[in-house]
């Protein structure tokens, strides 16, 4: 089942149910209970992958916490075989794609097998890693009861999308619980319902136009304009996705981390990815950035240069080193093939390219006395920012380098090969999720100006919340894109 | 602490880092200054500051760094 | 405790008014078919006034008119069809009535009996939208015909969900779709004055195609509403309304047996003649009946029932003068469709003597 289906929501509701009759001791026991459930329902009896891999984070942690002389090895350890699974189950195929063309030449082959995989792996393997780098950098206690750290890399509402969630953030939330509070009940549904909005009526809709330019490879305006939408589509899709389930998590009381906040009003593309994905960009800046930017070997390099008096240079190498680690394995988490490489390598060629040219487009603004601080100035950094993005959202939507070119270049065209409406969707359709754009643009502008517009909104009184909650309502069972008329295999949104 | 001030100033100049109290909170100091940072005290102090110290407090403002540094030495 | 009450108060209100907006949107975004679908009005009849329940498709629902039987006999009579419809419909056609009614005869067309598949999920719906009854809602729901996805299931009760889709199409007229009621002085019966010929008369019923076989669910269907019937002392009729393009004598014979063995009474209109002209009694070459055909059909019709069933004449009763009015609204409307339809007939030159 998805997120944003019927059945989900008839699952959180009955778990809601049996979690707030249960004493308070217990509760997290139904959480448990609902994790397993959900988690079979989507992937039976793959299940297991994820209890082996937790009971070995289970022993090693408390292994390494009393051990005193092989922390490090343990630890090594322990991050290898849980990233074992993840390796062999999901880059099985791209790893063999690199090695055979070389053993081909001795003769050899190994056959491509494609597995499938537990749901979440992508997401829980990093969460255990980060929990037993934490372990051994003393940032939190080993959990000595295991089904608790099973229910928390099974916690169903951060499954399949994530936030990528850590162990010493969430325990405390996750094992005591609290009353039953009226006013955050309504708060998550609000939540909730928002994310309805962005998933269902905007990320699916625009989806039907994106698929049909994709799949017949239609460049000029059109394509321009599937490449704004797919931007478009994928930010409300995830945000979309995250903000139910961030909702669905505050129905229990556990706060998940935040993973987006309002990313297009990113002036640059660093600070874009503190504010998309932010668990993601949280998790390699503190498990590969700093650890190999910090190491002796990256130190020594910043060293050397220095001493060669280039600071600039230096600082450039510095942070070109562990960037790369970074950039590589940001690309490739997204997805096992070279097209995620690629799509990971632009950004830190273009972030590289910045940090190296910043000296002299500093120079450059001074001397044409351009005023960084006005509005218009900022504007044209977002612009440029979503520019970019934009074109990393081309890459990362086609389905292959070759499409990609075909269609970067085809960007260029200003041709039009087919009217707008050709492609599943009619004009009420563009008016109708313009619309709701601007409702969204709406309460992130808000969200930017310091606003909690789900606060605001419960100050006011009973009618004006009451036409809020069946306006959200009625746009997502008018407007959401479900039911007949639809063909269900345009949005198979493919999870990571 | 006029030589914390001083690396400072090299690796982002034009802050007054002896009113600043939240680089980190802040946004001041972004985490390539950081690495810079850290290596620059590395190589001045002769400490070694690791990943384990790399927590927000340790560099919110001059003072946390040379408690930090003195820690370290 | 007392704010925990008044939230819950609160809670349920909401949700309250939202299933009631949905119900009403439903009448809004249901897909309105045009005048194929003359059930609509049935509802709108008084408890328990009439006596014999006709249940088809387009074949029965322009072939059999109350206004003839009550005008001939004084039957009171609804003609419940709707296009395409099948026997796992009829079922729960005749439950919805047996709500507001008491027939004591259920006149059946058969002319899906034999078909080799099901209906689309589009016209299932057709069935299913103008169901108003909750309880027979949930008997659908809970019927893998019907509620085959819990999507189709949300869907019965929540017709609304299924047309949802439509809001493109939705104009400020249909608003006025809420809560409406229908014209009730056709009684279900719906008539065309289309003139167009079948010549080829009853060759139709010469030979049938290959292995005529009567689908296993339709089979438990037809029992299952015999049996519903047998159950509330209705008398059944099977009424084979002529449709050139699915019958024929494989057809009648496999028909004779089964109503021989439910002990059930099948009027095969094919396999007689009460009158019908080929030419000029069918709009579309032989598939259905115009309103000369139809009227034929009820006048011989009304003879069996006379002849067989024991059905009271209402006229003159308390309580039934209404038919009186209709048939008068009724009449005109017939006159001028016979009207329309001799003309054509004159203009085609299809009323030479034979």
């Amino acid at each position: 089942m998805s997120y944003a289906s019927l059945n989900f929501l008839i699952l959180v509701i009955v778990l809601m149910c049996f979690y707030y009759v249960c004493p308070k001791k217990y509760r997290w026991i139904i959480l448990l209970l609902g994790n397993i459930y959900f988690f079979m329902s989507l992937s039976g009896k793959l299940i297991i992958y994820s209890l082996i891999a937790t009971i070995i984070t289970y022993a090693l942690t408390i292994l390494l916490e009393s051990s005193k002389k092989n922390k490090k090895k343990i630890l090594i350890l322990n991050i290898f075989l849980v990233l074992a699974f993840l390796l062999v189950l999901k880059y099985d195929n791209f790893f063999l794609s690199l090695l055979n063309p070389i053993i081909n030449l001795v003769g050899l082959k190994i056959p491509y097998k494609k597995f499938i995989l537990p749901i979440g792996i992508s997401y829980y393997t990093l969460e255990m890693i980060a929990y037993s780098v934490d372990v051994y950098r003393k940032k939190v206690k080993a959990e000595t009861n295991f089904l608790k750290l099973f229910t928390f890399f099974t916690y169903f509402p951060k499954l399949i999308e994530g936030p990528i969630s850590k162990y010493s953030e969430m325990k405390e939330k996750m094992f005591s619980s609290n009353c039953f509070d009226y006013e955050k009940f309504k708060n998550a549904w609000v939540l909730i319902g928002y994310g309805f909005i962005k998933k269902m009526i905007i990320a699916d809709r625009l989806g039907i136009f994106v698929d049909k330019i994709f799949e017949q490879n239609i460049i000029g305006l059109p394509l321009i304009l599937a490449v704004i939408f797919y931007t478009i589509q994928i930010y409300c899709d995830f945000s979309g996705c995250i903000d139910i389930v961030s909702g669905v998590s505050e129905l229990f009381g556990i706060n998940l981390p935040v993973n987006f906040k309002r990313p297009f009003f990113s002036t640059s593309i660093q600070e874009f990815w503190t504010r998309w994905h932010i668990t993601l960009g949280a998790w390699l800046k503190e498990y590969i950035f700093y650890p190999i930017s910090l190491s002796k070997l990256n130190m020594k390099l910043n060293m050397k240069v220095r001493k060669i008096k280039f600071k600039h240079l230096a600082r450039f190498i510095t942070i070109a080193f562990p960037l790369l680690f970074v950039w590589l394995v940001n690309g490739l988490w997204h997805g096992a093939s070279i097209k995620y490489v690629t799509y990971g390598l632009y950004y830190y060629l273009l972030m590289m390219l910045g940090v190296l040219f910043k000296p002299i487009l500093d120079f450059i603004v001074k001397k044409l006395k351009i005023n960084t601080e006005v509005w218009s100035y900022k504007l044209f950094k977002i612009l440029r920012t979503i520019l970019i993005v934009c074109i990393g959202m081309l890459l990362f939507r086609s389905d292959s380098l070759t499409q990609f070119t075909l269609l970067f270049k085809g960007l260029f065209s200003f041709t039009m090969p087919k009217k707008i409406t050709e492609f599943g969707l009619v004009y009420k359709d563009f008016r109708l999720v313009f619309f709701y754009i601007l409702i969204i643009f709406g309460v992130e502008l808000a969200g930017e100006l310091k606003v909690n517009v789900r606060e605001k909104l419960n100050e006011q009184n009973l009618i004006f919340r009451w036409l809020v909650y069946i306006f959200i309502i009625f746009s997502i069972l008018i407007f959401g894109v479900y039911g007949y008329g639809f063909d269900a295999k345009s949005f198979i949104y493919g999870g990571f | 602490m006029k030589e914390i001030v001083e690396v400072l100033n090299e690796v982002k100049p034009g802050v007054d880092y002896l009113k600043e109290e939240n680089l980190i909170t802040g946004g001041i100091l972004s985490s390539f200054d950081l690495v810079m940072l850290i290596a620059m005290l590395n190589d001045k102090f002769n400490i070694n500051i690791t990943v384990v110290d790399l927590v927000p407090e340790n560099f919110e403002n001059v003072k946390s760094i040379e408690n930090l540094v003195n820690k370290l030495k | 405790m007392k704010t925990g009450i008044k939230n819950l108060l609160k809670f349920l209100t909401f949700v309250f008014i939202v299933c009631f907006i949905t119900l009403k949107l439903g009448d809004v975004f249901v897909l309105k078919r045009d005048a194929t679908v003359v059930i609509n009005a049935f509802h709108d009849l008084p408890k328990n006034s009439i006596d014999v329940l006709i249940v088809g498709n387009s074949s029965i629902m322009r072939a059999v008119s109350p206004m003839e039987l009550w005008k001939s006999d004084g039957i009171t009579s609804y003609n419940y069809s709707i296009a395409g419809g099948r026997i796992h419909a009829f079922y729960y056609w005749i439950q919805d009535a047996l709500k507001t009614q008491k027939p004591k005869l259920v006149i059946m067309d058969p002319v899906t009996f034999f078909y080799e598949q099901d209906v689309t999920e589009e016209a299932r719906r057709f069935f299913v939208d103008y169901i108003e009854d909750f309880d027979i809602k949930f008997k659908m729901m809970n019927d893998p015909i019907y509620g085959e996805t819990s999507f189709d299931k949300a869907s019965i009760l929540f017709p609304f969900i299924r047309y949802h889709d439509r809001w493109k199409e939705i104009e400020f007229e249909d608003l006025e779709n809420i809560g409406k009621t229908y014209d009730c002085f056709y009684r279900g019966f719906l008539f065309s004055s289309k003139v167009q010929p079948n010549y080829k008369g009853n060759e139709y019923m010469k030979k049938s195609r290959d292995n005529v076989k009567m689908m296993d669910t339709y089979k438990e269907y037809l029992y299952k509403t015999i049996d519903l019937c047998k159950k509330n002392d209705i008398k059944v009729l099977i009424l084979g309304v002529q449709d050139i393009r699915v019958w024929g004598p494989e057809e009648s014979r496999q028909l004779n047996e089964i109503a021989r063995e439910t002990g059930v009474d099948f009027l095969d209109l094919n396999s007689i003649d009460y009158g019908l002209n080929w030419l000029q009694d069918t709009k579309d070459g032989g598939a259905h009946l115009n309103v000369l055909g139809g009227l034929k059909v009820t006048s011989y019709l009304s003879n069996y029932i006379r002849n067989n069933y024991d059905i009271p004449s209402r006229k003159g009763e308390k309580g039934y003068e209404f038919w009186d009015k209709d048939y008068l609204t009724y009449e005109k409307e017939k006159e001028t469709a016979l009207k329309v339809v001799n003309s054509r007939i004159k203009k085609l030159g299809l009323d030479s003597e034979d």
